[in-house]
């Protein structure tokens, strides 16, 4: 009897192998299914990040750009003398490499995604997506979340002289910058900069340098999706810099004049409005680019309330400008909104 | 004797049950990791002297393809049209010249802990890809610009370039590229 017991157990440990094996066969997706499967994106970001080129000339290293002419139609050589990026206390590109900086966070990082477009406005299409890390509220209390803190007030404002009117909050003024919405910690803003020699009919005239200190892109974006047949996108592109610094040097690098220095310096652009306003990016069968981004003329009034008050804006603020150590107070460049813009280049 | 049956089963069924291959569930699936990674050196040269169209191709692809050319027959050529409306192409064209390098790593890390308290929450695997110290350039040119047309030889072509990059000796660099799926499917 017992015997029997036994032999049972070990078919019906045969048969529960044999189910597991059954269960593990790819079976295919419903369409239903597949309606719910969503892209994941992939993040990333640069651990211990540093890099530096161009640096040490004299022993061959050169990175060169070409193809520039002067107004007298000589041609012009940027000669790039050193490109960094590293961590803070870079020194103005004295301490990169040893120096480095974590470009992204681990939690929040550069971001390639497929969004569906129905949750940002962009019915029925399906958007790709390239995000720096997001940003978090800090004083904001509406998205897109700013760096910066508004004194707002209510405006009403006609789109054009005798065209439709529409009432909202602007900027009256900026009170101050507030770090706390970025995403990136301070030890993960970068420095970075560009020392470069302008050659002018191979003659070197001049040392022109340019540094970034603190630098974060928290919260910018760029979409692009199909159009009829054309890739149309939206951009929102936000730049923060501790400080900004600008000089030039003789052709030798030495001897430097006063600098202009930007201190907290916010930039902050949206350019297109979903579907209704897009950015287009074309080529002219003559060889020149155009961008541009669309007209909103001809809009219903409805729609003009709206983008008046959620529309692309771009707010510029800079809390000090200094030249030669002299301060200068701050600049402010709020409320942009681009109505229609159209940028073509030409060949000179 | 009934004991003697009774190993004798037991024997007979071990093979059976004991060594069959089985399906890995999904929490055992979690738990194993990749071991070892890649150590990677590159050695990458491009239409060094024009591309192979410039040597072996059709007449009209034939140019002089020295180091200092800048013709649009020399070198690869990416060409974009982004759409009906725009008649025209976004081209990286004259893309040429050696890049080397030593010592890029591939492989799979397990981070929970470090990154000021971020790794312990993320907890999660993800592809390192170890950047080279160094990477050398010898001749390495790209430039960018618009043209009418997606090939140099095509009728009535035309092209503006806008401007040209150049680049010689090394750069220098450190640190890693670490790579994970984020999002919530």
């Amino acid at each position: 009897m017992t015997d029997k017991y036994l032999i049972l157990i070990v078919l019906a440990t045969g048969l529960v192998g044999y189910t597991n094996v059954a269960q593990a066969e790819l079976t295919s997706l419903s369409d239903e299914a597949l309606g719910e499967v969503k892209g994941e994106g992939i993040g990333f970001m640069l651990e211990d990040f540093a890099f530096e080129a161009g640096a040490d000339v004299a022993t061959g290293n050169r990175l060169d750009i070409t193809g520039l002419t002067n107004s007298a139609g000589d041609d012009v050589v940027l000669s790039v003398s050193q490109f960094y990026i590293a961590g803070s206390g870079s020194n103005l590109g004295t301490n990169v490499i040893g120096n480095p900086v974590n470009l992204g966070r681990l939690l929040y990082p550069y971001n390639l995604e497929l969004l569906d477009g129905d949750d940002i406005g962009i019915a029925g299409k399906a958007v790709f997506e390239f995000a720096t890390p997001q940003r978090f509220a800090g004083n904001s209390t509406e998205k897109p979340y700013s760096l910066l803190d508004f004194n707002m007030e209510q405006r009403t404002e006609s789109r054009y002289p005798g065209e439709q009117t529409a009432t909202g909050r602007r900027v009256d003024s900026v009170s101050g910058v507030d770090l706390a919405a970025l995403s990136s910690r301070a030890s993960e803003r970068a420095d970075f900069g560009i020392r470069y020699d302008l050659m002018e009919n191979g003659v070197r005239a001049q040392s022109l340098e340019a540094h970034a200190q603190g630098v974060a892109t928290d919260g910018s974006f760029l979409r692009l999706w199909g159009d009829n047949n054309e890739m149309v996108g939206n951009l929102e592109f936000n730049f923060y810099a501790q400080d900004l610094l600008f000089f030039a040097c003789d052709a030798n690098g030495n001897n430097c004049g006063d600098s202009v220095q930007f201190h907290n310096f916010v930039l902050e652009s949206q350019l297109g409005y979903g579907e209704e306003q897009p950015v287009t990016f074309e080529v002219e069968s003559d060889g020149n680019f155009t961008i541009e981004v669309g007209s909103i003329e001809g809009k219903t009034n409805a729609f003009y309330q709206d983008f008046y008050a959620n529309g692309p804006r771009t707010d510029i603020y800079i809390e000090n400008v200094s030249v030669g150590g002299s301060d200068f107070g701050s600049a402010t460049v709020s409320n942009l909104q681009i109505q229609y813009l159209r940028a073509t280049s030409r060949d000179l | 004797m009934k004991a003697i049956n009774r190993s004798l089963l037991l024997l007979l069924a071990s093979p059976v049950t004991g060594f069959a291959l089985e399906p890995m569930s999904n929490d055992d699936l979690d738990t194993v990791t990749g071991q070892g990674g890649v150590y990677l050196s590159g050695d990458l040269t491009i239409n060094e002297n024009g591309g192979p169209l410039n040597s072996d191709g059709p007449a009209a692809w034939q140019s002089n393809c020295t180091a200092a050319s800048t013709d649009s027959k020399c070198g690869a050529r990416i060409a974009v049209n982004t759409g009906s409306s725009s008649t025209g192409w976004f081209v990286l064209d004259n893309i040429r010249g050696r890049f080397s390098f030593e010592g890029l790593t591939l492989k799979t890390r397990t981070i929970n802990s470090g990154f000021v308290g971020d790794g312990a929450q993320f907890n999660s695997e993800v592809l390192e890809v170890g950047l080279p110290n160094t990477l050398d350039y010898e001749n390495v040119s790209l430039t960018v610009a618009n043209s009418n047309s997606p090939r140099p030889t095509d009728v009535g072509f035309q092209q503006t370039d806008i401007f040209t990059l150049n680049i010689n000796g090394q750069a220098n660099l450190q640190g890693n590229l670490l790579v994970y799926p984020t999002g919530t499917p």
